[in-house]
């Protein structure tokens, strides 16, 4: 026994790194094909964004850089202990960015629909971001934190290496989702942009999506690096315990219901009585 | 694989509950004896009207048109007369897609067409689709389904579907 071994904290795998690349294991494929299957449309989605407002698509970036880039850096090069492989860590970004929000979008409708057809339409379109949002977006982003888990068990030593996936998972998932908000919902101009920005960067609080995937992550992570030291029952709970602030009704949801405009929901009421002056 | 299957729910699960949400409910509803609808649960005939003959079904904000028409031409000309002289005349503000889509409609294949307008005395902008189907016997029937903006992807698989089982003469 090397005399590191023997000190109190030591988990089995420390200094060493595996990289994103597992090729022989199944998750890494199954990572692959989900990535690249949605990352065309992402990429068209883009593509279509730039394509309807080039200023407004590139002000979306330049802003949302500024605003990711130093939580980016902050996550990765505070974890002192041991430093997480960049490509475990960009897969975690890419998995965020690419297949949670573009998975999170098909699934969102489809719960969407569920829930227009318990309540009405109206109900729908008001509460559905709050009822379904974190529910299919949390999920989708801890799919890909099992999914390297599953890739590289042995990177998750301790709970802050959940910490730090799920973080940058979360801030891909963010900065994705806003270019989407800025565009497809605040119009797309500059000015529009910037409402945008402020609106759900500045005043909705700065990293919401960060902070929740992060304690999604360091449940996670505890499951698996206290495998065979704590009782599975107490894993269960307290990785439970992690991923539930971001799950039921949630600040999360509810900031995004609440990022629609005001006018729209009182147009939508009035519109009830007045639909039928139409024709 | 659990974790694929847990993906697969998440994703798609939504839409097969929805699915199975939607079930036909009140007896068909005809209109001119040539286009026979059923209506989903939630929907139900707010108006009736006989020139040219139509049916209006509603559902919350969701409505969905349906009208015949005397017609000889083309599902493309019977889609663009009817924004013409239906739907462009009482806009301030109208926009149709240029992608025609072809669907089917009952037993028979038509085209849709999207549009998004400002009508009059509307304080809403109302989003929509424009389903058009021309039998051989020289009728057309028009399905418009619509929604103040912003409701329609709410409202529009069961529209889909309430136009995909219609019943055409």
């Amino acid at each position: 026994m090397r005399p590191m071994e023997a000190s109190p904290g030591f988990r089995r795998g420390w200094g060493r790194q595996t990289s994103l690349f597992q090729f022989r294991r199944p998750a890494f494929w199954a990572y692959a094909v989900v990535v690249g299957g949605t990352g065309v449309f992402a990429v068209g989605a883009q593509s279509a964004f730039r394509q309807i407002s080039p200023s407004g698509w590139a002000l979306s970036w330049l802003l949302l850089a500024i605003y990711a880039l130093p939580v980016f850096l902050a996550v990765y090069f505070l974890d002192l202990y041991e430093r997480e492989p960049l490509s475990l860590v960009f897969g975690a970004v890419v998995w965020g960015a690419v297949a949670a929000t573009t998975l999170a979008g098909i699934g969102n409708q489809g719960w969407g629909l569920v829930v227009a057809r318990i309540g009405t339409p109206e109900f729908a379109a008001r509460w559905t971001a709050a009822l379904t949002a974190p529910f299919v977006e949390e999920t989708l982003k801890v799919i890909g934190l099992v999914l390297l888990v599953l890739i590289a068990t042995e990177e998750w030593d301790d709970v802050m290496d959940g910490f730090v996936y799920g973080a940058v998972c979360g801030l891909g998932f963010a900065v994705v989702e806003d270019v989407f908000y800025f565009i497809g919902v605040f119009g797309g101009s500059p000015s529009a942009v910037l409402a945008g920005f402020y609106v759900r960067v500045v005043s909705s609080g700065l990293y919401g999506h960060v902070l929740y995937t992060a304690l999604s992550g360091m449940g996670i992570a505890y499951f698996v690096s206290l495998a065979g030291e704590v009782p599975i029952r107490r894993r269960v709970l307290v990785a439970g315990g992690y991923s539930w602030p971001p799950w039921p009704g949630t600040s999360s949801g509810i900031r995004r219901g609440s990022t629609c405009s005001p006018r729209e929901w009182k147009d939508s009421a009035t519109g009830c009585s007045s639909r039928w002056l139409r024709r | 694989m659990c974790v694929l299957a847990v993906m697969v729910v998440v994703v798609f699960g939504g839409y097969v509950v929805a699915g199975a949400l939607s079930e036909p409910a009140g007896p068909p509803v005809t209109v001119a004896g040539i286009v026979r609808v059923s209506p989903l649960s939630g929907w139900e005939v707010a108006e009736r009207s006989a020139a040219p003959p139509s049916v209006r079904f509603t559902r919350g904000s969701g409505n969905l048109d349906v009208m015949v028409f005397l017609f000889s031409g083309t599902p493309i000309d019977l889609a663009a007369e009817y924004v013409e002289q239906a739907l462009r005349p009482q806009a301030d503000r109208l926009e149709v897609s240029q992608r025609v889509q072809v669907v089917r409609a009952g037993n028979r294949s038509g085209i849709r067409i999207a549009y998004i307008g400002l009508f009059r005395g509307v304080q809403f902008q109302i989003e929509g689709t424009v389903t058009a189907v021309v039998s051989s016997s020289g009728v057309g029937v028009v399905f418009d389904g619509w929604a103040p903006a912003g409701l329609l992807q709410y409202v529009i698989g069961d529209l889909d579907t309430m136009i995909d089982t219609a019943a055409i003469r």
